[in-house]
């Protein structure tokens, strides 16, 4: 039986302070110890967005969060929604007929209020980008973009609600301090499981592939939050959420591509909770993120109690899902070098346009002098073992050019070793590859 | 008139707050945790199965194999065939060994873990045309019209031909299935659950517990999704938790993860057709020649019913004078396949509709007008020589898709698109016969009990359930209206196998037909009973119904509702093979990349003649679904599996369409009574999902010039065909 901690946070305007399990989801929680039944379990994965709840004004997969994670949080679930009448966006969903099996409804409900709280005058891509995290398989969505559309601008009947003071620290891993953070590492490592979005790891423990063990949360460590310029550098956190990121005016000026990567990943619920450490640490060959950071050098920030290291991201991956991180050293955040006037793109192609890995994805990197380039990077992802650098492609782009582009198109398929999986193939992996190249350079060209 | 209103789903405010409740969200003090031991075997012996140490874990109250089954080891369908528990052997991963139930999850799974199960395994059937060879079939239907062998040897005909596959789709609803059974204290059991076919559940029940129907009682709860995945395939789950809380005397909760529901769960059949079809040079049709196979999986459930569907219907809306049919499902070692929305035509629409589109080709003629030459109208016959005398609107559905996609200025524009990507119009249809047809007769029939209130409130109990589609909704109207009351006071109950006669099942567009007429029956009962009190009074309906109470009047009535009689010979498959037809047809528009391969959908234009639409919002509604559905299935949905084991089981493996995936969609609702119908409605569910596939790869073709004969059109699929077609003529088509 699990330890039960103590959670305070505000659910739906009022404080709540309880005692509950610690290995519980906050899906759990809501749906169990407080009997909000809203909320609905469809995969447990974070795929279907049928559990979506707000947390601190973010759509937020419910089965992805654990319970303590809440602690000191505003939460938002649908049973909040409603006040005397019903809230503008309920009434438009059955005004619309938005609403037919109902199953995703509450989560659907919730990621539209997220979307028009943050963006009142939505438009019609901008409520299909904040519904991209939920699933729907009777409506065809129509009529439910039809009822978000009609409850846009119309005032909602409660104030925002605000937060109260988080209680004591409950007695699990969730430290305050980076120093605070790597103390308990020292002493637990290899057995405290470090966590920040859960988009990885509670997904793999509900497939059972691994357990949850002692979770090690971190997203209460400030060290490890923000996005700043250091020295001539950039620097974002390992903490960073791939929203913040997408929103970043630094991250747009210094690594262009890393936003669109960004954007591409999962839908708004999984952009709200995972991060950029994340990311580097479950060590995907195909995650998004990876291929911005190879065309613009990044180097990795590793640290323990005892010592600390900068390994450039190319070598810090070892492998599929493996790396050169120990179990006793945290991501504190990427450093990427200025370089004035770069310009980047990437593309992607995946399985459909929300919610899905990619198949074959390619991130370009270049600076120019007199129209030529004169610095070029070309990444690519999910077509080897890691994410690899192409540097026969990269020599061939300098030369400039058509003749350049044909023989960088050549290059790029040598230079990667896909697989036949799932996703696609790897006959039209290698190809793609090219037609990818192709595409970013020419975007990035054309500017 | 009520019918024919758009008005608010009286079950939509529950949902929107939160506050429906499903079968999860369902607490019973109590309630055990149950669990099924599933195989991990396609085929195998079952050679040793102990669950004595299981049985002494602390906390669980039951664990049974097929040998605790008091009743009969047999869930009813079709066949006799599907076992509540595999007993000697397995023929399907995932096939249930064991059940067990305890206080916690944690001592169900250590439970599960503790049982010895060995198996001995066996070669595994895992092929379709494999198990055509071995003669496993489930069953074999034909239509013999004419003499289509004669005309195909024709010379002054043009033949085209092709061999067409579909693979399974999954249902995908939302909500994976779940049940809880609870103990009634006299011996039976009440099991409450997610499904759309309680009377199913009940006879799978009953047949386990070796009970009375009318002791097992099944409450429908508010049900997330089902698109047929929950006709047949929630009879197991329903009869195992029985078992469990017959043998505990606790509620037992039975509810499934979305893996699990992924990997046992009923899917669509795959399927293989191949078709030949010939025409007068001037596109007159003059014979077709259907050679249809499904992949049943290892038990029959639904099948032969989901074939026999597929074979009247395998040419098409079309008048065709020579038509031959043979059609089979055979038995594998997969999991079983059942009903899907579209029941057993999406495949072989997908290879009819290609035809057409190659025909259209190789004619040198407009799609459109192909389709229009040879549509069937009111005074023609389909294949199996029912002659369609009334509600045949086809060449107005067509008109008007064609008139909304503005199809032949698109054509000839798409046509000169030229660059890297480009795109392209398409064009399908079909029919659908609305119910269960000449197969499903003993299930027909439906019953409603209406009761008035003395306030004037009306409950209305059907057999039939809300999945979603708007049955609530839509039948609140009828009742409305037949009854003469403001639809505000109406309530439609959930279905509940106590209150009404076995009505069938809630499936084939059926309900609004069938449930809608039984509510009209009992409600021309009631309205009979009030006249000669009420008179020409003008009394409002709720003095009325006042006065009727002071007089004491009883204002409650049973209705029954029972198709018009057809007949038909299985041996020729000639006859009326149901009561009548919805009639649908899609233009899609799409874009291709032709570097890339990836199809992007623009707008879907998609009209059906449904009879009368009672609700144009839930009619849309259901359209708009379908046609999602559809293109999920045209494009990316498909199950892969490794030694029969399906190894895409969740959302990030199984592709369905995001918000971000759907195109525009024009839903065209054209109104062609059928005068048995209430108010003149044929049914909609199915027809939106049908054709869409085919006008896909139709527009893909019309967009690159490649022909895909194999759905899903994934970008890697296009892009070989391009391949192959930039390679020159000679090459391989893919």
């Amino acid at each position: 039986m699990a330890d039960l901690i103590d959670i305070a946070f505000t659910l739906n305007r009022r404080p709540v302070h309880l005692r509950a399990r610690s290995d519980l989801r906050l899906l759990d929680l809501l749906r169990g110890d407080l009997r909000l039944t809203g909320a609905k379990e469809g995969c447990g994965k974070g795929e279907c967005g049928a559990c979506t709840v707000i947390v601190d004004g973010q759509a937020t997969d419910s089965c992805l969060m654990m319970a303590f994670q809440a602690d000191g949080s505003v939460v938002e679930t649908i049973e909040g929604l409603a006040g005397d009448g019903l809230h503008p966006l309920q009434d438009a969903f059955i005004e619309t007929g938005g609403v037919q099996c109902g199953i995703c409804i509450p989560g659907m409900i919730m990621a539209g209020k997220a979307l028009l709280d943050r963006d009142p005058q939505a438009d019609a891509d901008a409520i299909r980008g904040g519904l991209a995290g939920n699933l729907c398989r009777c409506t065809g969505y129509t009529k439910i973009f039809a009822a978000v559309a009609r409850a846009a601008g119309r005032p909602a009947p409660h104030p925002r609600a605000t937060a109260t003071t988080p209680a004591a620290a409950p007695a699990y891993y969730r430290p305050r301090s980076l120093e605070e953070a790597l103390e308990i590492l020292a002493q637990r490592a290899g057995e405290a499981r470090p966590v920040a979005g859960g988009t990885d790891v509670l997904v793999k423990a509900k497939d059972g592939q691994q357990s949850l063990g002692t979770l090690f949360d971190l997203t209460a460590v400030p060290e490890l939050k923000g996005i700043e310029e250091r020295d001539g550098h950039l620097w974002i956190g390992s903490g960073a959420t791939h929203a913040e990121m997408m929103a970043s005016p630094l991250v747009a000026r210094h690594l262009p591509s890393l936003p669109q990567a960004c954007a591409v990943i999962g839908g708004p619920q999984i952009r709200n909770r995972g991060t950029l450490g994340g990311n580097l640490a479950n060590a995907s060959p195909a995650a998004d993120t990876v291929p911005p950071l190879y065309v613009a050098d990044a180097v990795v920030e590793l640290v323990s109690v005892s010592a600390r290291r900068d390994v450039p991201v190319a070598d810090f991956f070892t492998g599929p899902r493996q790396s050169v991180l120990v179990p006793d050293e945290l991501i504190v955040g990427v450093r990427v070098p200025f370089r004035g006037g770069v310009r980047g793109c990437f593309l992607r192609l995946g399985q459909r346009q929300a919610q899905a890995i990619s198949k074959v994805s390619v991130a370009v990197g270049m600076t120019f002098r007199d129209g030529r380039p004169d610095w070029v990077r070309v990444a690519l992802g999910a077509v080897a073992p890691t994410v690899v650098r192409a540097r026969e492609a990269e020599k061939a782009l300098l030369a400039g050019g058509y003749e350049g582009l044909r023989r960088a198109r050549e290059a790029v398929k040598s230079e990667v070793e896909p697989i036949d999986d799932l996703r696609s193939t790897r006959a039209y992996r290698r190809e793609m590859a090219a037609v990818l190249l192709e595409r970013a350079v020419r975007s990035v060209a054309e500017g | 008139m009520i019918v024919g209103e758009r008005i608010r789903r009286p079950d939509a405010p529950d949902k929107v707050k939160g506050s429906a409740l499903y079968i999860e969200d369902l607490a019973f003090i109590g309630a055990l945790w149950g669990a099924v031991l599933r195989s991990p075997h396609a085929h195998a012996r079952i050679a040793r199965l102990d669950v004595t140490r299981a049985r002494s874990v602390a906390g669980v109250h039951a664990v049974l194999t097929a040998k605790d089954i008091p009743g009969k080891n047999l869930i009813p369908m079709i066949q006799a065939d599907w076992p509540v528990l595999a007993a000697q052997f397995v023929r399907h991963v995932g096939e249930g060994v064991a059940l067990v139930a305890a206080e916690s999850r944690e001592a169900v799974t250590e439970a599960l873990h503790t049982i010895v199960a060995e198996y001995e395994p066996l070669p595994a059937l895992l092929d379709m045309e494999d198990a055509l060879r071995a003669g496993e079939v489930i069953s074999h239907w034909k239509v013999r019209r004419g003499d289509a062998a004669a005309a195909l040897k024709r010379t002054d005909l043009v033949v085209v031909e092709g061999t067409y596959r579909t693979p399974y789709q999954e249902h995908a609803y939302i909500e994976p299935n779940g049940m809880i059974a609870v103990p009634d204290g006299q011996g039976g059991v009440v099991v409450y659950g997610s499904m759309q076919c309680p009377f199913y559940v009940q006879k799978a029940v009953a047949s386990a517990l070796g009970c009375d129907l009318a002791q097992a009682r099944i409450v429908q709860t508010v049900t997330g999704g089902g698109f047929g995945g929950k006709e047949d395939a929630p009879s197991a789950p329903g009869a195992q938790v029985a078992l469990l809380a017959r043998a505990t005397g606790r509620p037992v909760r039975l509810i499934l993860s979305r893996e699990e529901d992924m990997a046992v769960m009923s899917k669509r059949h795959p399927g293989r057709v191949r078709m030949r079809t010939a025409a007068t040079p001037d596109g007159q049709l003059v014979a077709v020649e259907v050679d249809y196979l499904l992949d049943g999986g290892a038990y029959a459930t639904l099948s032969p019913v989901v074939l026999f569907r597929g074979t009247v219907h395998a040419c098409g809306p079309y008048r065709v004078p020579n038509a031959k049919v043979d059609s089979r499902v055979v038995r594998t070692h997969k999991v079983p396949c059942g009903a899907f929305r579209g029941f057993g035509e999406p495949q072989v629409v997908f290879a009819a509709e290609s035809q057409m589109d190659r025909l259209a080709e190789r004619l040198g003629m407009d799609p459109l007008v192909l389709r229009l030459k040879n549509a069937l109208g009111e005074g023609d016959e389909t294949i199996t020589g029912h002659s369609l005398t009334v509600s045949v609107g086809f060449r107005d559905v067509l008109d008007k898709v064609a008139a909304s996609s503005e199809w032949a200025r698109k054509r000839a524009e798409y046509a000169r698109d030229s660059g890297p990507v480009r795109r392209g119009i398409g064009l399908a249809a079909c029919y659908y016969g609305v119910g269960l047809g000449a197969m499903g007769k003993h299930l027909n029939p439906a019953g409603a009990n209406v009761l008035v209130a003395a306030d004037g409130s009306v409950t209305v109990a059907v057999g039939t359930t809300e999945i979603g589609q708007g049955m609530i909704t839509v039948l609140s109207q009828i009742a409305a209206e037949a009854l003469g009351c403001p639809v505000e006071r109406v309530h439609v109950v959930e279905a509940d196998t106590s209150r009404v006669p076995d009505s069938g099942p809630t499936v084939a567009s059926r309900t609004t037909v069938m449930s809608g007429n039984a509510i009209r029956d009992a409600a021309a009962k009631i309205r009979a009973a009030m006249e000669p009190v009420i008179a020409d009074s003008g009394l409002s309906w709720v003095d009325a119904v006042a006065l009727c109470v002071q007089k004491q009047v009883g204002l409650a009535a049973h209705g029954w509702a029972v198709p018009p009689a057809t007949t038909f010979d299985l041996e020729t498959g000639q006859g009326e093979a149901y009561m009548c037809y919805t009639f649908s047809a899609n233009v899609v528009e799409v874009e291709v990349d032709t570097e890339t391969g990836q199809t992007r959908v623009l707008a879907v234009h998609s009209g059906h003649d449904t009879g009368k639409v009672i609700n144009p919002t839930t009619g849309e509604g259901q359209v708009e679904g379908g046609v999602v559905q559809g293109l999920g299935y045209a494009l990316v949905e498909e199950h892969v599996l490794r030694d029969g084991r399906i190894v895409n089981d969740q959302f990030s493996t199984y592709i369905i369409p995001t918000p971000l995936d759907v195109p525009e969609i024009h839903s065209i609702l054209v109104e062609h009574p059928y005068p048995w119908g209430p108010y003149g409605a044929k049914g909609l569910g199915e027809t939106p999902i049908i054709a869409v596939a085919p006008a896909v790869t139709a527009a893909i073709h019309h967009a690159a010039g490649v022909r895909l004969d194999e759905i899903p059109a994934t970008p890697e699929r296009v892009w070989t065909a391009l391949q192959a077609k930039k390679a020159g003529p000679t090459a391989s088509r893919p």
